[in-house]
C-alpha cells in the first residue's frame, strides 16, 4: 500500500486446512506467486520458505498437529512489498509476540523455523483479534 | 515414502524427492533409519530433485546424520541447488555436512 493507500492489487485470498499434505500444493502456489511479484528464483524461494514455515507453526503450534481447521492466508502486493497476512483460530502464541528465540544448535532437530521467517522476512508482527492469530510478513520487491 | 535406493561400495546411495516438507518428514526420517540400521552407516543423500525443503525436511537429515554417526558412519549431501544450499547456509548446517557436487565426489570422500 501507497501512502495514500493504495494497492497494486486486490488481494488474493487462500484458504487452507491445517494438513501438511495441502501444503505441497500451497508451496507451488506461493512460488509462482512470488514470481509474479517480480522476485528472482532465490528471492522466491526465500519468502516461500518463510511462508512455509509460518503456515507449519499453525499446524503444528496452534492447532497441536490437529488437521481440519482453517488458516487464512491473505496475498497482497503493494507498492514496493508485499504482505502475507496469516490468520489461524488456534491456541495463541504464549507470550503474543513473534518468537525471538536464537538459532538452535546445529545437532538440534527442532526450532529453525522462527529463524529463516525472521531472517527471509522484512517484517514480521503478531497479533491476537478476538479468537484469531494473525502473523503478518512483509517482503520488499525489487 | 518410496525414496530410491541403491549399494554402492558399501555405501548407501538415496535420492530425496523433490519436495521434503512436514508432510513426508515423519516417513522419510523412518525410511533413512532403517537403511541406516541395515547398512553400513555410511549416507549419500542426492538432492539433485530437490527444490525446496522445510525446517521438518532439514531436521529429517540431522537426525539421519546422528544415527550414522552413532554407527561411526557418516551422510554426505550431493547436487544441492543454489537455493537449498541458501537453507543450509541461514541454518548454518553447511558447517555439519559435508557437501559435494556429484556421488563420485562423495563416494571418494568415504573411501
Amino acid at each position: 500500500m501507497d501512502q495514500e493507500g493504495r494497492r497494486d492489487s486486490a488481494p488474493i485470498h487462500l484458504l487452507v486446512q491445517s494438513d501438511p499434505e495441502g501444503l505441497a500444493d500451497l508451496q507451488a502456489r506461493l512460488l509462482s506467486l512470488c514470481t509474479q511479484a517480480g522476485l528472482d528464483d532465490m528471492a522466491a524461494f526465500k519468502l516461500t520458505s518463510a511462508i512455509v514455515e509460518a503456515l507449519n507453526n499453525c499446524i503444528e503450534h496452534a492447532y497441536g498437529g490437529e488437521t481440519g481447521h482453517p488458516i487464512d492466508l491473505i496475498w497482497t502486493k503493494n507498492p514496493g512489498e508485499v504482505a502475507i497476512e496469516i490468520r489461524d483460530q488456534g491456541h495463541p502464541m504464549p507470550d503474543l509476540a513473534a518468537d525471538a528465540s536464537p538459532m538452535p544448535g546445529s545437532d538440534a532437530e527442532s526450532g529453525r523455523g522462527w529463524h529463516i521467517i525472521r531472517e527471509w522476512t522484512d517484517s514480521v508482527s503478531y497479533t491476537r483479534e478476538t479468537q484469531e492469530n494473525v502473523l503478518t510478513l512483509t517482503h520488499r520487491l525489487p | 515414502m518410496n525414496l530410491e535406493h541403491r549399494t554402492q561400495d558399501g555405501v548407501d546411495i538415496i535420492k530425496l524427492p523433490e519436495r521434503l516438507m512436514m508432510a513426508d518428514a515423519a516417513d522419510a526420517r523412518a525410511t533413512l533409519k532403517e537403511i541406516i540400521e541395515q547398512g553400513s552407516g555410511k549416507l549419500v543423500l542426492n538432492l539433485t530433485d530437490t527444490s525446496f525443503m522445510d525446517s521438518s525436511g532439514l531436521a529429517v537429515l540431522v537426525s539421519g546424520l546422528q544415527a550414522a554417526r552413532k554407527r561411526d558412519g557418516d551422510v554426505l549431501l550431493v547436487g544441492m541447488s543454489n537455493t537449498v544450499r541458501a537453507l543450509f547456509e541461514l541454518t548454518r548446517l553447511h558447517t555439519v555436512f559435508q557437501i559435494f557436487d556429484d556421488e563420485p565426489g562423495a563416494l571418494r570422500a568415504f573411501g
